[in-house]
């Protein structure tokens, strides 16, 4: 009898996780009830993240990276053994969603579908890309060392590229001020150019721009940098750029 | 009596006496004897006061209103300086810059005993845009002056603690 129960109970579990029964580098999370949260924290070392938004489903796709440059052999003739990582697992602080996978070496691609609402704040701490796709709410990213790519955002930004490029394509003006930083690699801002912003360039002498207000526009020169408000001014974007280019460009004419 | 006040008294009687015709000698002696006199006498005696009272007061309420104005609008100031470093504390980055953005504007108004929340939010941000734009703020109101000043952040902070020496060594080339 008691083996029948332990039967049963056995085949519940790898039915129930069939992903995690056999590996734990790669699998699925889909978070069922998401009632009342509105942000996602995801952090961590080594991430490469791809965030889109889709109806009021949070899923989670990831996979651990195989060929880790930051795990390989060394030239001392020793083998490297790379343990089975534990799969991700969400945390939750209130409203807040968190995913944090700080302490882990391993190197994570992560997939995630969010509602379109939600806030996020996403930071990689030493590698990784990050994308987001599509987003109606504010969204704070920064990374390490890759590139941040931002489309179709409707709402207000915080993006930091250390050591990588960063393009953040807009659909909307923001209603709240927002910032792109870059230290070493490209800025790029793309948008509509019927929108009501304040551009505030710092640190960069340099602008490339396609963006006809942008281009009739007055510089206003002040102590730190210079500011352009276009067709009557709105909130304002920071855009600076410490060692690199910087363009404003017209999405409409973008490739 | 000076001759020339003497010329428009005459002048002015004449005038009078062309208007009251033969009732001129009658307001005259009346005029002389009663209103005249009182009135001289009003005029060099009560109505200075008066008006010198009416002034004076017109000051001190002036003054009292400037007074009253000038500390409901500190208290006003007192309270959106309150409101705005509250808003530094929020969570979002937005918000945060929203409120750096309006800090910008007081800018030197900032008192020097606040500046232990700007540094507050510079070490405790998560977010290296409100780090750099606190930094920025910090510097142009002298709260930091030398790289040194730039707070120590946590370990897993590491990347935004290099960005910040960075950003304040490439508004500051002389200083290391």
């Amino acid at each position: 009898m008691k083996t029948d129960h332990f039967k049963a109970l056995l085949a519940l579990t790898i039915l129930s996780a069939p992903t995690f029964a056999w590996a734990a580098d790669t699998g699925e999370l889909v978070l069922a009830d998401t009632q009342g949260i509105t942000r996602l924290l995801i952090s961590g070392r080594y991430l490469n993240i791809e965030i889109r938004s889709g109806g009021n489903i949070a899923a989670l796709q990831w996979h651990q990276d195989a060929h880790d440059p930051s795990l390989s052999d060394g030239q001392n003739g020793l083998t490297t053994l790379v343990m089975p990582a534990m799969e991700p697992a969400w945390g939750r602080n209130d409203e807040t969603l968190v995913l944090r996978l700080n302490d882990s070496e391993q190197s994570w691609r992560l997939q995630l579908q969010v509602p379109s609402q939600w806030e996020l704040n996403v930071n990689v701490m030493e590698l990784g890309d990050i994308r987001i796709e599509g987003q109606q709410a504010n969204v704070s990213a920064w990374s390490a060392r890759g590139d941040i790519t931002l489309s179709n955002q409707n709402g207000s930004f915080s993006i930091t590229a250390m050591d990588g490029n960063a393009l953040v394509d807009l659909l909307a003006a923001p209603v709240e001020s927002s910032a792109i930083t870059v230290w070493n690699g490209d800025l790029s801002l793309a948008l509509e150019e019927n929108l009501n912003i304040d551009l505030r360039i710092l640190e960069s002498r340099r602008l490339q721009t396609d963006l006809n207000p942008l281009l009739t526009a007055t510089p206003d020169a002040q102590a730190q940098g210079t500011r352009y408000s276009l067709n009557g001014g709105g909130a304002e974007i920071t855009l600076r750029n410490l060692n690199g280019g910087m363009a404003v460009l017209n999405r409409d004419t973008l490739p | 009596m000076s001759p020339n006040e003497s010329h428009t008294s005459l002048e002015s009687r004449a005038l009078w006496q062309e208007v009251l015709g033969e009732q001129t000698e009658a307001v005259w002696q009346a005029l002389d004897v009663e209103c005249a006199s009182y009135s001289l006498y009003a005029l060099r005696t009560s109505c200075l006061p008066v008006w010198q009272f009416a002034t004076a007061a017109s000051l001190a309420l002036c003054a009292a209103l400037a007074f009253i104005t000038l500390k409901q609008s500190t208290q006003l100031a007192d309270q959106r300086l309150d409101y705005v470093l509250l808003q530094l504390q929020s969570p979002r980055a937005s918000t945060q810059l929203d409120a750096l953005l309006s800090l910008r504007t007081l800018g030197t108004a900032i008192p020097e005993q606040r500046w232990p929340e700007l540094r507050n939010a510079l070490q405790n941000s998560s977010d290296p845009n409100v780090q750099l734009a606190t930094l920025e703020l910090m510097i142009n109101i002298g709260a930091i002056t030398q790289i040194a000043d730039i707070p120590d952040l946590l370990p897993s902070r590491a990347p935004q603690q290099r960005l910040l020496e960075a950003s304040f060594q490439f508004w500051n080339p002389q200083e290391h």
